[in-house]
């Protein structure tokens, strides 16, 4: 447990040695303040419209922009993730890490909750602009709340699946592209779904994030979308570190 | 104490050890040797628990080391080749993050850092980063790595390679403290390092374990001939060696000096002495070259008439 906190912290302030962590969370803050203000903008104008049946801020704004902040994750976090383990590689400390009695597991989950702490410093953009709506209106908490859930545990997932694919190749770039493929792919699953029948289209659907962020986003916490996010954060640590153990095969 | 049995790697269908099997005892420093390319590496890196062997076995202080790897890991400091490190760390983070994984308890790792250091001889670079210290200060930034802990087998892949001549002397000083202390396999492509440094010499090439030993058993055992250096001010001539067994002569192109290879030098130098300030010569030198490891490698490797 010491040690994987070590690779955690470590992780963790690494990201701020370098660039990366500056210019995602730059740029993160940049195009969800856009959104924010666009959406709002345009929720304002239907306010006005339709002033005789009242519009629903939690419906109409929130969850839209959260829709938007869980793309613009998808675009950003494999710049977070393509480094985890492929630089390691790349710079030969793998060996120097896997030569200590640090285990396998702990040098994966320590990077991957060090990529799971800059998650949560860049979700504080978009709490402070939702927190913004309390100040001129009553928005509901709840579905708020649930939405943020949901928000973090897509970009778990997507830190989960990034770190999996950064211990197979000690090119970032390639980590990266590969990530971010992966990450479309489980959004785009969703419209096989739609265009297939029976079974198939059931397992399509359920393999895409779009129901079960969608079901964060109305409020609602249920199992089958908890376990579908831990399943994917479990097999992407997990495919981790049997790829590093598997490295130590091929050395 | 390092017991090596029957070790062979294979990468992908190709052997790059096939078969090797050695004893390092306590406390011993043990000189590696061997070409480029000839599994030095690999074998250190069996040993140090970073990859498994294909066939045979390793084991450290009695431990198997696929059995019970991390019980080796944490007897085994290991200075991997090129020595990679982190170059946006200081000096001083790094080895505390790296004591942490080496479990060294927390009240003690400032200490410990301490140790190493003064150690290694890094007292001026603790607080740089190691992207902005010299190639030399990065080499015993390893070496203060993999004693982290005070770890009673050192395993150090060309702990000298990169140095200069200065550095390379401090390096080999830090190496022969250890001896006796430590039990420590090291290797090189640079002969005359090991036989400084080291006891005993263990000779690799294509993945086979070709000689071991002492340099002077080495020598013993495979008859080889040792060379004596003559040096006078004038008129040397062959009436200082003649009637002498088992001499050749290597060198003699001039009056003042000649290079000759003898079975026995014991027997004969001082014979070569006593004419020379007899016959009224100037004896300016006599003495053993010391280029027997040379030998000895070239021989072992089947490079003798390259």
């Amino acid at each position: 447990m010491r040690s994987l906190l070590l690779v955690a912290r470590r992780e963790f302030i690494g990201y701020w040695t370098t660039p990366v962590a500056y210019v995602v969370l730059v740029v993160f803050l940049v195009l969800s303040g856009i959104f924010f203000f666009g959406q709002l903008s345009e929720f304002v104008n239907a306010s006005r419209v339709a002033q005789s049946t009242p519009v629903d801020v939690n419906q109409e704004l929130v969850r839209p922009y959260l829709y938007s902040a869980s793309v613009m994750l998808l675009f950003l976090l494999p710049l977070v993730s393509m480094r985890l383990v492929s630089d390691e590689i790349r710079l030969g400390t793998l060996e120097i890490l896997l030569t200590t009695p640090l285990r396998e597991s702990a040098l994966t989950l320590g990077k991957y909750l060090a990529s799971l702490g800059l998650l949560a410093v860049l979700l504080l953009g978009p709490l402070a602009h939702v927190l913004v709506l309390f100040v001129f209106g009553k928005p509901e908490l709840a579905p708020i709340l649930t939405g943020f859930v949901g928000l973090f545990l897509t970009g778990a997932a997507y830190l989960s699946l990034g770190l999996f694919v950064s211990a197979l190749t000690q090119n970032q770039i390639i980590a990266a592209t590969t990530s971010f493929a992966i990450f479309l792919s489980l959004w785009l699953l969703h419209w096989l779904g739609e265009s297939t029948h029976g079974l198939l289209s059931r397992v399509f659907t359920y393999a895409s994030f779009v129901d079960h962020f969608d079901s964060f986003g109305k409020g609602v916490l249920a199992t089958q979308d908890f376990v579908f996010y831990l399943s994917l954060i479990a097999l992407g640590v997990y495919g981790a570190t049997q790829a590093i153990l598997s490295r130590r095969w091929k050395a | 104490m390092i017991e090596v049995t029957g070790l062979e790697k294979s990468y992908a269908g190709f052997p790059a050890l096939k078969g090797i099997s050695f004893t390092v005892p306590e406390g011993e420093v043990t000189g590696f040797l061997g070409p480029n390319g000839a599994g030095k590496t690999t074998t250190l890196r069996i040993l140090s628990g970073f990859m498994p062997a294909t066939q045979g076995t390793v084991k450290i202080d009695g431990l198997d080391v696929r059995e019970r790897s991390r019980e080796v890991r944490r007897r085994v400091g290991y200075l991997p080749e090129d020595v990679p490190l982190y170059r946006d760390l200081t000096v001083q983070a790094f080895l505390a993050y790296l004591a942490g994984l080496k479990e060294v308890p927390r009240a003690r790792i400032g200490a410990e850092i301490d140790r190493v250091v003064t150690a290694t001889g890094l007292e001026s670079v603790t607080t740089r980063l190691i992207s902005k210290i010299s190639r030399g200060y990065r080499q015993r930034t390893g070496l203060a790595m993999a004693m982290l802990g005070d770890p009673p087998v050192l395993l150090l892949d060309e702990p000298t390679s990169g140095l200069d001549p200065n550095q390379v002397v401090e390096v080999r000083e830090l190496i022969r403290r250890l001896s006796g202390q430590k039990t420590v396999l090291l290797s090189s492509h640079i002969l005359t390092e090991v036989a400084q440094i080291t006891s005993r010499v263990l000779i690799i090439h294509e993945g086979r374990l070709v000689a071991s030993g002492t340099p002077r058993d080495l020598a013993g055992g495979m008859h080889l001939e040792r060379r004596v250096r003559v040096r006078v001010r004038q008129g040397l001539t062959a009436e200082l060696w003649s009637g002498l067994s088992g001499i050749r002569v290597l060198d003699h192109s001039d009056g003042e000096s000649a290079l000759l290879e003898m079975k026995d030098p014991e027997r004969d130098v001082p014979v070569l002495a006593r004419r020379a300030v007899s016959s009224g010569l100037d004896l300016l030198e006599l003495y053993e070259e010391r280029s027997d490891l040379e030998t000895i490698f070239r021989t072992a490797t089947g490079a003798r008439d390259a």
